[in-house]
């Protein structure tokens, strides 16, 4: 059991590192579907192996200065908040309604990356640049002030905060979320936000985390398989996207996404 | 700094899991590896053991994104950079009201 757990940790650090997503969308409904953990555990242990994987991810982009720390402060505030309230929301949740919540989040997701693929585009927007990408974003200069405006910086301080909700409450890193909201509204360059996007996510797991250490729901062993697992697996995953097809992982990553909503659906816990 | 606490506290953590991870193994998958008189009970104190490391690698990994809150906030306290300041104020009161060391 704790190898196979090991094996399904180093799976989801591969599709993470391969996707540039924080994994817990995964993490989560195969912990709970393939090895009967109940949901909130499997969430507990997905905040970890965020914790794990996005303080590897901002220490090495903390090295090469592509991080705006000052905005990655300001910014986690609310979401750290969210992640709070997040957490302590799903202590109040059944197994059911959490596992029903954490599948429809899925579906919507799955359409949206269906949506994305027709129209030529990449399916999400990675938390991870692929490796491929640094080259051609390299000139976006490191620690760009931000040219938040007052609304703009409101909406997103809005937004941050639904995103730590959710990372709270369902155990998911919120990065396909908080990046596009460092691009869209406070015009970050790609490679900046996903820098500080890293920063982020891991403040805002840590705040969810311990809501769930609290209450006893990060089993030691199980979050041991899985974050060895994932350090193990996501590098991997990473030097991985350069080798294979973009469009073939976004694929297999939305028919995996769509068959756990529905695996998720129809498991009675 | 932030970036060096942030890998080191992650690569300390995860070498206490590691080291925790591999005793538990030892203890329950070759018990009869185990130095102790009695294999069952050798198995098991390995395993236990094995948790006994887990545990502060889990805290170390926890407290690790806190800890580089509050250096930032440190960091931006001495240059005065009152935003700063307040939002680590924020992250690290909330941090403190869920914290089990309260």
């Amino acid at each position: 059991m704790f190898l196979l757990i090991i094996l399904a940790g180093t799976i989801t650090g591969v599709l993470a590192g391969l996707l540039g997503i924080g994994g817990g969308v995964i993490l989560v409904p195969l912990l709970t579907t393939a090895f009967h953990i109940p949901i909130h555990h499997a969430i507990g242990v997905s905040l970890m192996t965020i914790i794990a994987t996005s303080s590897m991810a901002a220490a090495y982009h903390l090295e090469r200065d592509s991080i705006d720390i000052r905005w990655g402060i300001i910014l986690a505030s609310p979401a750290v908040v969210g992640a709070a309230v997040g957490g302590l929301l799903a202590g109040r949740f059944s197994q059911r309604a959490l596992a029903l919540l954490f599948a429809s989040l899925m579906v919507v997701m799955s359409l949206v990356m269906v949506r994305r693929l027709r129209r030529g585009e990449r399916s999400i927007v990675p938390v991870s640049p692929p490796a491929s990408a640094e080259a051609s974003d390299v000139d976006e200069t490191a620690g760009t002030p931000i040219a938040c405006q007052e609304l703009r910086l409101l909406a997103a301080l809005g937004i941050l905060l639904l995103a730590g909700h959710l990372s709270g409450l369902l155990g998911i890193g919120g990065g396909v979320i908080t990046v596009p909201t460092l691009r869209l509204l406070c015009r970050v360059p790609l490679r900046v936000a996903v820098a500080t996007a890293h920063l982020m996510l891991g403040v805002t797991a840590s705040s969810a985390a311990l809501v769930y250490q609290a209450r006893g729901e990060i089993p030691f062993l199980l979050t041991a398989a899985t974050v060895l697992g994932a350090l193990t697996g996501s590098p991997l995953g990473a030097r991985l996207t350069t080798k294979v097809r973009s469009r073939w992982i976004d694929g297999v990553f939305v028919a995996l996404t769509f068959a756990l909503a529905m695996r998720l659906i129809w498991y009675s816990p | 700094m932030v970036g060096f606490l942030l890998r080191w506290g992650t690569l300390l953590a995860g070498m206490w899991i590691l080291a925790g991870s591999l005793l538990f193994l030892l203890g329950e998958y070759a018990p009869t590896t185990a130095t102790y008189s009695s294999p069952k009970l050798g198995s098991r104190l390995l395993a236990d053991e094995g948790v006994f490391f887990i545990r502060p690698g889990m805290m170390i990994l926890l407290l690790t994104p806190v800890l580089s809150t509050l250096l930032i906030g440190l960091s931006s306290l001495r240059r005065r950079d009152w935003p700063v300041v307040g939002a680590t104020l924020i992250i690290i009161g909330v941090l403190w009201l869920n914290s089990p060391f309260r």
